[in-house]
């Protein structure tokens, strides 16, 4: 016991010398504000893979919802200038439906990159078909402008 | 003159040493209230993320940035959708807020984040308190138990965990302090709720069904799950508690004097409640003044002055206030008419009720208020007998209900009491108890049960849980609860009933170890199970949730059969019963765990860095 009885005295004193000394810190870390870049520049795209089908799962346990889960798209690029945004777009028309979500790129994106699109819950009376007929679309924006850089005819497979 | 000054320091000394000694009594009882306190911040500060989680949790931050500059009225409202955020109201002098109770202790808390954040990085400061704290809950462990190991090997952890913590350190925005203020004093309040629970069921069975009860209520309830998320419930939670045990103190106190002034205390935490949220104070309050009244040993004229004078000096930040908010004293924000769109979910009297009230005198309003919350708690009691779909989806099974799922993003995030709870289930075994015990003691020793310090505590905690099921159940299954939320109090209730189970009772006592092992199994070897189950299923947020209802129910039934089969019987094991409690605890804990790192990590960014790395590599919803 004799030993436990400095340890925490100890303990508690490197954790606020430590506390202490991160004053300075803020200092040395503003972050660099470049947001007011972002959407500018052009991008190069030299191959890009989009899947053939998505689906729309229903959730188990209790879940009713049907999730839908749309395959990455694997990019290729062969030059980034500026700081333009990529999106990867799902319609599906007869649920009147779509859904997209942006990459920002950059002098630090990599060459081959996997763009994906985050899972979405439907409700479980919007679902009726077995499969549904959607498109993919890769777009470009940069400023004002988009442009459609890959699309494709995709089937939505319902699984109950 | 330095005889003079000495004798002045020495007396100042003294004096405060004694007040130190009286606040510290009165927050923690004793080494062991500590420790569980400290455990129970670091267990809170695991999963603490800094943000706000709901939208209801925008009007109080709003409400704190007002009262920290000295204003009543919201002028600045810089969260959420501002003036249209849920929870504000039209005050008699413009926009309000609500719960200003907990606001007024936030205010010190943010004046000390700003000052610390202005010469400190802030993130590191919260990073170093919780390894502070993390110090002090080991060292107040190891010396309870004797084992100097836990201490050292406590400590070198702690400052292991704070130096990795403060290498992934990132700024913490000053926008944010305001939020963080009230994430702290819901957390000392949640932790203070464990504490209170301790010290209430160490009064009537002892120390270590004490501890286990409070640690329970800490780790294995929502109560841990709610405690950063900028709601009032913990705080009903810590009034609650500390009101049943300073009631079941002033029922085992030896002398005339204490007990006269432990009763009065029992009325503090209910003054509080009503500054915070008044019809839950209302719901604490009918039952605490009937049944301490009706058992008391005397009510005689000195003891109606101290407990009348106690509470009205408690009442007095509530009236001033309301006076301030509404113009009345009676008045509090909640039956001011809403700010924004229609809300709903409040207990204002619809439209313009609130002018009515205020263009009443004193007494008629009261009566007023009065009649209004009965017919309230009369409705609910209906709508808790005629609609049973209801309670069932309540309490025991919820899935997946279209209605609520619509509001909550179409996913089946919505636990009840039961799932949310497992441990809970051995509440089951209480009408076989009562029933048994009634019959072998006959109805003659009924009357001197309800007079003893545990039937006292019993009657307040069974109606007040009654009455608040009766308020809000009419309102229920609604969305954005995740834990049933509105009936928080039940889990302190419940915990607090399991404790009264003789056949629990004994279970922990006999076989401490085995319950212990059996909730560190569930939690390190069940909880990666879990996350191996699910990742395996890749499931979403409402499946991931739903699985836990389902293994929580799973589980739950096994203790509800257990706890009633040995109520009925000798014959079956004990330490099965550990087995089980310990199991039970371990399911609710993995939630509250999970769902903090992973599943609703996006309420804000981790206090602590290394947990936000864990929640990055967890390949969950």
């Amino acid at each position: 016991m004799d030993f436990g009885s400095y340890v925490p005295y100890l303990a508690a004193a490197i954790i606020l010398v430590g506390t202490l000394a991160s004053g300075p810190l803020p200092l040395a870390d503003q972050p660099t504000d470049r947001t007011n870049e972002i959407g500018t520049g052009s991008v190069t795209v030299g191959e890009i893979r989009l899947p053939a089908t998505a689906t729309l799962r229903q959730g188990q346990f209790g879940e009713d919802s049907y999730y839908l889960q749309v395959p990455a798209a694997s990019v290729r690029f062969e030059g980034v200038e500026g700081r333009p945004v990529l999106t990867y777009k799902l319609e599906i028309l007869d649920l009147g439906y779509s859904r997209e979500s942006a990459f920002f790129l950059g002098p630090d994106t990599s060459e081959r990159t996997q763009i994906s699109m985050e899972r979405d819950e439907l409700a479980p009376g919007t679902v009726q078909n077995d499969s549904y007929a959607g498109v993919l679309r890769v777009i470009e924006r940069a400023g004002e402008e988009s442009r459609v850089v890959a699309e494709r005819n995709v089937t939505v497979q319902v699984r109950r | 003159m330095s005889t003079f000054d000495s004798e002045v320091t020495a007396r100042l000394a003294a004096r405060t040493k004694r007040l130190r000694t009286g606040v510290w009594r009165l927050l923690f009882g004793d080494r062991r209230g500590l420790a569980l306190f400290l455990c129970g911040l670091c267990f809170f500060g695991l999963y603490w993320r800094m943000g706000i989680y709901i939208t209801d949790g925008s009007a109080i931050a709003n409400t704190l940035v007002n009262v920290a500059e000295g204003r009543v009225v919201l002028t600045e409202v810089p969260y959420g959708s501002g003036l249209e955020a849920p929870g504000t109201y039209v005050g008699d002098r413009g926009p309000v807020g609500r719960n200003y109770g907990i606001v007024a202790l936030a205010v010190p808390v943010l004046y000390a984040l700003q000052g610390l954040g202005a010469v400190l990085d802030l993130g590191v400061v919260l990073i170093g308190l919780w390894s502070l704290a993390l110090v002090g809950a080991v060292t107040t462990v190891g010396r309870l138990v004797e084992r100097g190991w836990v201490i050292v090997g406590g400590c070198a952890l702690a400052v292991v965990a704070f130096v990795a913590n403060v290498a992934l350190a990132t700024p913490v925005a000053p926008a944010l302090y305001p939020v963080l203020a009230l994430q702290i004093v819901g957390m000392l309040a949640a932790a203070l709720s464990g504490v209170f629970c301790y010290r209430l069921v160490a009064c009537l069975h002892g120390q270590r069904v004490g501890i286990a009860a409070g640690t329970a209520v800490i780790v294995a309830t929502p109560i841990a799950f709610w405690a950063a998320l900028l709601k009032r419930h913990s705080f009903t939670v810590l009034c609650v508690a500390a009101a049943l045990c300073a009631l079941a103190r002033s029922r085992t106190a030896s002398e005339a004097v204490e007990t006269r002034r432990v009763r009065a205390l029992a009325y503090v935490p209910v003054a509080l409640l009503a500054w915070i949220h008044a019809a839950e104070a209302l719901l604490l309050f009918v039952p605490l003044v009937v049944v301490d009244f009706v058992t008391a040993e005397r009510n005689d004229r000195r003891t109606l002055a101290v407990i009348g004078g106690t509470f009205v000096i408690s009442l007095v930040p509530f009236f001033l206030t309301n006076l301030l908010v509404s113009g009345t004293p009676v008045e509090p924000p909640r039956m001011l008419p809403s700010y924004g769109a229609a809300e709903g979910l409040d207990l204002n009297g619809g439209g313009g009720s609130g002018s009515l009230i205020s263009s009443l005198p004193l007494v008629g309003g009261l009566l007023r208020i009065a009649s209004r919350f009965v017919s309230l708690l009369g409705e609910g009691a209906v709508v808790a007998l005629t609609e049973p779909e209801r309670s069932f989806q309540t309490f025991l099974r919820g899935g997946y209900i279209p209605a609520v799922a619509s509001e909550d993003g179409f996913q089946a995030i919505r636990l009840t009491v039961l799932e949310s709870a497992p441990l809970l289930a051995g509440l089951a075994a209480a009408p076989v108890a009562a029933g048994l015990w009634l019959r072998r003691q006959g109805r003659a020793a009924l009357g001197s049960y309800l007079r003893s310090p545990a039937g006292v505590v019993d009657a307040v905690a069974l109606a007040s849980g009654l009455l608040f099921v009766f308020l809000f159940l009419p309102r229920l299954p609604l969305h954005a609860q995740v834990t049933v939320r509105y009936l928080h109090p039940l889990f302190l209730l419940g915990v607090y009933g399991l404790a009264r189970l003789p056949a629990v009772r004994s279970a922990v006592t006999a076989y401490e170890w085995t319950a212990g092992s059996a909730y560190g199994g569930t939690l390190l070897v069940g909880g990666q199970l879990v996350v191996i189950a699910l990742t395996a299923v890749d499931t979403g947020l409402g499946e991931a949730v739903q699985f836990h209802a389902l293994l929580a129910l799973a589980t739950a039934t096994v203790l509800a059969a257990w706890t009633t089969a040995r109520a009925l019987s000798d014959i079956v094991p004990e330490r099965a019963g550990a087995v089980l409690l310990g199991i039970t605890a371990g399911v609710g804990t993995i939630f509250v765990l999970l769902s903090g790192i992973e599943y609703f990590a996006y309420a804000g960014e981790f206090a602590l860095p290394v947990v936000r790395r864990l929640s990055a590599a967890l390949p969950l919803a």
